[in-house]
C-alpha cells in the first residue's frame, strides 16, 4: 500500500511540475517577459506560486488569488451540485437500460443520451431559459440569488450562506438560491448523464453476463435482489474512477453553462479576462482549475483503491 | 411417480443464420434418489437441458416439450414467483468454474450465509442469535473444508477451485434440495479434487436422498458414481439406461465410441499403437445432417439411416439405432 | 423449378469487410447516420454553390423574417433572415464549411498525428513510452476545451486560430486511446506466440495489431469529431473563435443571444444544426463501431 501511495504522490509531483511549466510559458510569454534568464526566472516562478502570489489583474489591478478564490466557491457549488444529479439520473437510468438491454426502454434511454450528448450545452440553456423562465416563468434565468436577499457570504457557498444567515427570511432565501442553482445544474448535468449512463450500462451489461449472476438466479433470487446484491456492487466499483475523469468534462462545461445563466463563478470570470486580455488572470485560473482536477482524480482513485481490494490486486498487478 | 420427467423436450434458439434446433425432442425421467449422469459432447446440448429445467432462458430460445414435470408443477408454465418458490426449496445448481460463480466483491461467508433459508431453522428461538453463521460453519464442515474462519473471510478469488466448488456444495445442500443439478462440476480440476467431489455429491445423494443430475463431458470420470446414464449427441438423446448396460453393453455406436475413447490402461494397449477416435467432427447446429445425427460419422452407418430412427426400447434400455450394437437378435 | 442445390453443407464465409458492411446495413439507425453523413458533406462541397444568396449581403427591406413555415415568411427567405436582413438558409449552408469542415481538418490532423505518437509509443519501450505517458496525464487532466481557451488566448482569436488549437489539444487523448489499445492488444497471448515464432515488430503491428485496434480508431475518430464541432462552435460562442460576420454556427448563436425574444429561429436554427452534425456523426461512428465488432466475430 505503501508503495502505491508513494507511486501516486510521485506521479502527482510530476503533474503538477508540467502544469507549472506550461503555466510558466504562458507568464513569460505574455505576462511579465523576463531578460534574467528562462532557468532562473522559472525558479522564482515556482517560489511565487508556492507563496500563493498569482500576480495582478490587469482589469481589475486585484490579486489574481483573491480573485479565484471569490469567484471558485460559486463553480464548486454548480458542479458539485450537476455531479450528485448526473450520479442520481444516470446511474438509474443506465441500470434500467442494461436491465431491458435490447428493448425499447434501453432505445429510448440511448436516444435520449446520444441527444443529450450532441446539444452544444449552452443551446440548451438558451432554450430553457427562453421557455422555463421567460414563457412560463417558473424558474429565475440568471445569477445566484434575487437581488432582494442580501446574504453575508462566510464561505461562499450561497446554499451555505444563505442557510447560516441570521435573517428573517432564511428559508425563502435558501429556497431562492435552490431555485436559481436548479436550472444550471441541469443544463450542466446532461453531458455528464450521458457519460454516467453509458458507461454503467456497460458496466452493468458486463456483470450481468457473469457466472455469479447466473448462480445467483439458479438459487431463486429475485431480479432486484440480485441486482442491488451483486449487479450494482460489482459494477461501480470499477467506473468510480472514469466518473472522476467527467469531473473535467464537468468544469469545461461549467464555463459555457456560467457565461449562458450569468453565474458569477470562475468559468465566467475566465472568460470575460480572455476578453479583456487579461493573461494573469488566465494564467492563474487555468493553473488552479488544472490542479483541482489533478487532485480530486488522485483523492477518487485513492478511494477506489483503499475501498475495493480486487481492484487494489490488479494495481498490483499490472504495475510490478 | 419420478421426480422429473421430461418428454420431448426441443429447444430452438434464432441465430443470425436462421432458427437452430440444439436440443431435439429429448426425453428425461428421474426417479427420487437417482443419479444421473448426462454425458455428451460439448455443444451436445447438455448445459441446455440443464438451463431449460431451471428456467434460466434467454430471449432468443424457444421451449417447447410434451411435458415437463417436476414432483407434479408443470415446469413450462410457472410464473417467475412460482419457479422462484421450485428454485428456492427443491432445486440447487452447482456449476463448472467455481470461482466465476461467487460475487467477487463479497467475502465467501456472507455469501453462504446469505443462502440459507429460515426455513431449515429446527432450534429453540434463543438459538436464533448467529444461527446462520454457526450453520454455515457446519455446513463447511460437512462439505469438508475445515479451516472454515479462513474461507469464510476470503474473497473468491483467494480461495482454489476445489474449494470454491465446496462451498457451492455448501450453498446447494443448505437450501436442502431435492433435486441437484451439476453442471460439469469437476472439468478442469485435478484428479483429487475431482475424487473428493464426487464423493462429496455421494455422500449428499446417499444422506440426503438427493437426486443429482450430473453433466459431464467425461464419461469415465463419473462412471463410478451415476446409477444410470443418458448419452446425448448433437441434441438428440441416443442412448439410455442403468450404469450396467450402458458401460458394458452399449446399443448406441456413439456410447460404444465414447467407451472406446476411453485409454485403457490396464496393460493391452500396445505400445504406440492408434487410440479409436471417431472419425470427423460435430456437425455445425446449422449444418445437422437429415436422419440418424450420428450418420455420417458412424462407423456402422447403411442405407437406412437417412431416416430418423426412433427411440426403443429393451429392458429398461432406451437407444434410438437401427443397428444397435450388443444385441442377440439384431434387428433388420 | 431450377435451384441450386449446395451438396457439401460448407459455411461461406465472407471477408471481413464485407461482414462489416453487411452488418452495418442491418442497422437502419446507422444507415440513416451514414445517409446524413453523406448529405452533409455534400452541402459542404456544394452547398454554397447552390444557395441564392450572399451569407453576408444585407437586405434592408427584409429584417427579421421568420421562415418561410410561417404567416410572414416568405419562401425566398425559406429559414428566415437575421437582425440585418442576411438570409439565414445561406448562412447556415456556408457555417457547415466554416464548423464541419474546419472540424474534419482539426480532427483528421488529430487523428494522424495522435495515431502516429501511439503506435510509436505503444510499440517502443522503456524511456520513450515512459515519457510520453508522463507528459500525456498533465495534458489529459486539462479539459480539452480549456486547452482550446488558452492556446486561442496565447494566440489571438480567430477560425484558423480556433482550428490549430482544438487540433492540439485532441492529440493527446487520441494518442493515449492508440497507446493503450496498443499496449493491450500486445499483452494478447496470440502476440507473444507470433513474437516467439520470430515475427518482427513491424509484422506484429501490421497483421495484429492494427487491424485489432481498428474498433478504438473508429470510436476515437467520432468522438474527435463530435468534439471539434461542439468545441469550435462553442469558442466561437464565447467570441474569441470567429469573429463577428462569419456565418459560423456558434457565432450565429451568439448573435441570435439578443434577438432570442424577438425572432426565436435565429438561436433555434444554428442550435439544431450543430446538434444534428453531432447526432450523425455519433450514428455513423456507433454504427461502424458495432459493425467491425461483428465483422471481427
Amino acid at each position: 500500500m505503501l508503495n502505491y501511495i508513494m507511486r501516486r504522490l510521485n506521479l502527482l509531483l510530476f503533474t503538477l511540475l508540467m502544469l507549472s511549466l506550461l503555466a510558466y510559458c504562458i507568464d513569460v510569454t505574455l505576462v511579465n517577459p523576463r531578460a534574467d534568464g528562462l532557468v532562473g526566472g522559472y525558479f522564482r516562478f515556482l517560489a511565487r506560486l508556492l507563496e500563493g502570489d498569482l500576480g495582478f489583474s490587469s482589469s481589475s489591478n486585484q490579486p489574481v488569488a483573491e480573485l479565484i478564490r471569490l469567484h471558485l466557491p460559486a463553480t464548486v457549488e454548480l458542479c458539485l451540485a450537476a455531479l450528485l444529479l448526473a450520479m442520481l439520473m444516470g446511474i438509474t437510468l443506465g441500470t434500467l437500460a442494461a436491465l431491458n438491454q435490447g428493448r425499447w426502454v434501453d432505445r429510448i434511454i440511448l436516444g435520449l443520451s446520444l441527444l443529450g450528448y450532441s446539444m452544444p450545452a449552452y443551446w440548451l440553456g438558451m432554450l430553457l431559459i427562453m421557455t422555463l423562465s421567460m414563457d412560463l416563468g417558473w424558474l429565475p434565468s440568471s445569477g445566484q440569488l434575487s437581488l432582494l436577499y442580501e446574504v453575508k457570504p462566510v464561505t461562499g457557498f450561497t446554499l451555505m450562506d444563505t442557510w447560516l444567515s441570521h435573517s428573517p427570511y432564511r428559508e425563502a432565501a435558501f429556497r431562492d438560491a435552490l431555485a436559481h442553482l436548479l436550472l444550471p445544474a441541469v443544463v450542466l448535468a446532461i453531458v455528464p448523464t450521458t457519460e454516467v449512463i453509458r458507461l454503467v450500462r456497460g458496466a452493468m451489461i458486463n456483470v450481468l453476463k457473469q457466472n455469479y449472476i447466473k448462480a445467483a438466479f439458479s438459487r431463486g433470487l429475485s431480479a432486484p435482489r440480485v441486482m442491488f446484491k451483486h449487479g450494482l456492487r460489482n459494477a461501480l466499483p470499477p467506473i468510480v474512477p472514469m466518473l472522476s475523469l467527467q469531473f473535467g468534462s464537468l468544469v469545461t462545461a461549467a464555463v459555457i453553462t456560467e457565461v449562458v445563466f450569468s453565474w458569477p463563478g470562475m468559468g465566467r470570470w475566465l472568460v470575460n479576462s480572455i476578453q479583456a486580455r487579461d493573461y494573469a488572470a488566465i494564467e492563474g485560473g487555468v493553473l488552479v482549475i488544472a490542479c483541482f482536477l489533478v487532485v480530486v482524480n488522485l483523492l477518487s482513485e485513492s478511494l477506489t483503491t483503499l475501498l475495493y481490494p480486487a481492484k487494489r490486486k490488479d494495481l498490483y498487478g499490472q504495475e510490478d | 411417480m419420478p421426480l422429473l420427467d421430461i418428454r420431448n423436450l426441443t429447444i430452438e434458439i434464432d441465430t443470425p443464420q436462421g432458427r437452430v434446433k440444439a436440443v431435439d425432442r429429448v426425453s428425461l425421467t428421474l426417479n427420487e434418489g437417482e443419479i444421473r449422469g448426462l454425458v455428451g459432447e460439448s455443444g451436445s446440448g447438455k448445459s441446455l437441458v440443464a438451463k431449460a429445467i431451471l428456467g434460466m432462458k434467454k430471449d432468443n430460445w424457444r421451449i417447447t416439450a410434451d411435458r415437463m414435470r417436476m414432483d407434479g408443477h408443470d415446469l413450462l408454465s410457472l410464473t417467475q414467483a412460482q419457479r422462484r418458490r421450485i428454485m428456492t426449496r427443491d432445486i440447487a445448481m452447482i456449476f463448472q468454474e467455481p470461482n466465476s460463480c461467487l460475487d467477487p466483491s463479497v467475502p465467501v461467508g456472507e455469501q453462504l450465509i446469505d443462502a440459507i433459508p429460515w426455513r431449515v431453522f429446527d432450534g429453540k428461538w434463543w438459538q436464533v442469535f448467529h444461527w446462520r453463521k454457526r450453520h454455515a460453519i457446519a455446513l463447511l464442515h460437512r462439505v469438508g473444508v475445515k479451516d472454515h474462519k479462513e474461507v469464510m473471510n476470503a474473497y473468491p478469488h483467494e480461495l482454489s477451485v476445489g474449494v470454491c466448488q465446496k462451498v457451492m456444495i455448501a450453498m446447494a445442500i443448505a437450501i436442502k434440495p431435492r433435486l441437484l443439478v451439476a453442471d460439469e462440476p469437476i472439468s478442469a480440476m485435478e484428479a483429487t479434487t475431482q475424487a473428493q467431489l464426487l464423493k462429496l455429491l455421494d455422500k449428499m445423494n446417499k444422506v440426503g436422498n438427493t437426486t443429482i443430475l450430473l453433466i459431464s463431458s467425461d464419461l469415465s470420470a463419473i462412471g463410478n458414481l451415476a446409477d444410470s446414464f443418458s448419452v446425448m449427441y448433437c441434441g438428440q438423446m441416443v442412448e439410455t439406461g442403468s450404469r450396467e448396460q450402458v458401460l458394458t453393453q452399449p446399443h448406441h455406436p456413439y456410447t460404444d465410441a465414447l467407451l472406446d475413447a476411453i485409454p485403457d490402461f490396464s496393460g493391452r494397449l500396445a505400445h504406440k499403437s492408434y487410440l479409436n477416435p471417431l472419425p470427423g467432427s460435430i456437425p455445425p447446429l446449422q449444418h445437422l445432417p437429415i436422419g440418424c445425427r450420428l450418420g455420417p460419422r458412424c462407423p456402422y452407418a447403411q442405407k437406412q439411416c437417412v431416416k430418423t430412427p426412433p427411440l426403443l426400447q429393451n429392458k429398461g434400455h432406451h437407444y434410438s439405432c437401427h443397428f444397435p450394437l450388443n444385441l442377440e437378435e439384431s434387428r433388420k | 423449378m431450377a435451384r441450386k442445390i449446395k451438396v457439401y453443407p460448407e459455411i461461406k464465409v465472407p471477408s471481413a469487410l464485407g461482414q462489416t458492411w453487411a452488418a452495418y446495413r442491418q442497422d437502419s439507425l446507422a444507415m440513416l447516420g451514414l445517409w446524413g453523413l453523406l448529405f452533409l458533406l455534400a452541402t459542404l462541397c456544394f452547398g454554397p454553390m447552390m444557395v441564392s444568396f450572399d451569407p453576408l449581403k444585407q437586405d434592408p427591406n427584409a429584417l427579421l423574417l421568420p421562415p418561410s413555415w410561417t404567416q410572414q415568411g416568405t419562401i425566398e427567405y425559406f429559414f428566415g433572415t437575421d437582425d440585418l436582413g442576411r438570409d439565414l438558409l445561406s448562412r447556415l449552408v456556408h457555417g457547415a464549411r466554416l464548423t464541419f469542415g474546419y472540424a474534419l481538418v482539426a480532427t483528421l490532423v488529430a487523428l494522424l498525428c495522435g495515431c502516429l505518437l501511439g503506435l510509436i509509443g505503444g510499440m517502443s519501450r522503456g524511456l520513450l513510452a515512459s515519457t510520453l505517458h508522463h507528459v500525456l496525464d498533465p495534458l489529459l487532466s486539462i479539459p480539452s476545451l480549456l486547452l482550446a481557451i488558452v492556446l486561442v488566448a496565447l494566440l489571438g482569436p480567430g477560425l484558423p486560430n480556433v482550428t490549430l488549437a482544438i487540433t492540439l489539444a485532441l492529440i493527446p487523448q487520441i494518442t493515449r486511446a492508440t497507446y493503450n489499445a496498443v499496449r493491450q492488444e500486445l499483452g494478447k497471448e496470440y502476440v507473444t506466440a507470433a513474437r516467439l515464432d520470430g515475427s518482427p515488430p513491424y509484422r506484429i503491428l501490421r497483421w495484429a495489431v492494427l487491424p485489432n485496434i481498428l474498433d478504438t480508431l473508429v470510436a476515437q475518430t467520432t468522438r474527435a469529431l463530435s468534439m471539434a464541432i461542439l468545441d469550435i462552435s462553442t469558442v466561437s460562442f464565447l467570441g474569441i473563435g470567429a469573429q463577428a460576420p462569419a456565418p459560423e454556427w456558434g457565432n450565429m448563436l451568439a448573435g441570435g443571444l439578443e434577438l432570442i425574444y424577438v425572432a426565436s429561429w435565429n438561436v433555434t436554427l444554428p442550435g439544431l444544426a450543430i446538434m444534428l452534425s453531432v447526432v450523425i456523426t455519433n450514428l455513423v461512428g456507433d454504427g461502424l463501431r458495432n459493425a467491425l465488432q461483428k465483422g471481427m466475430d
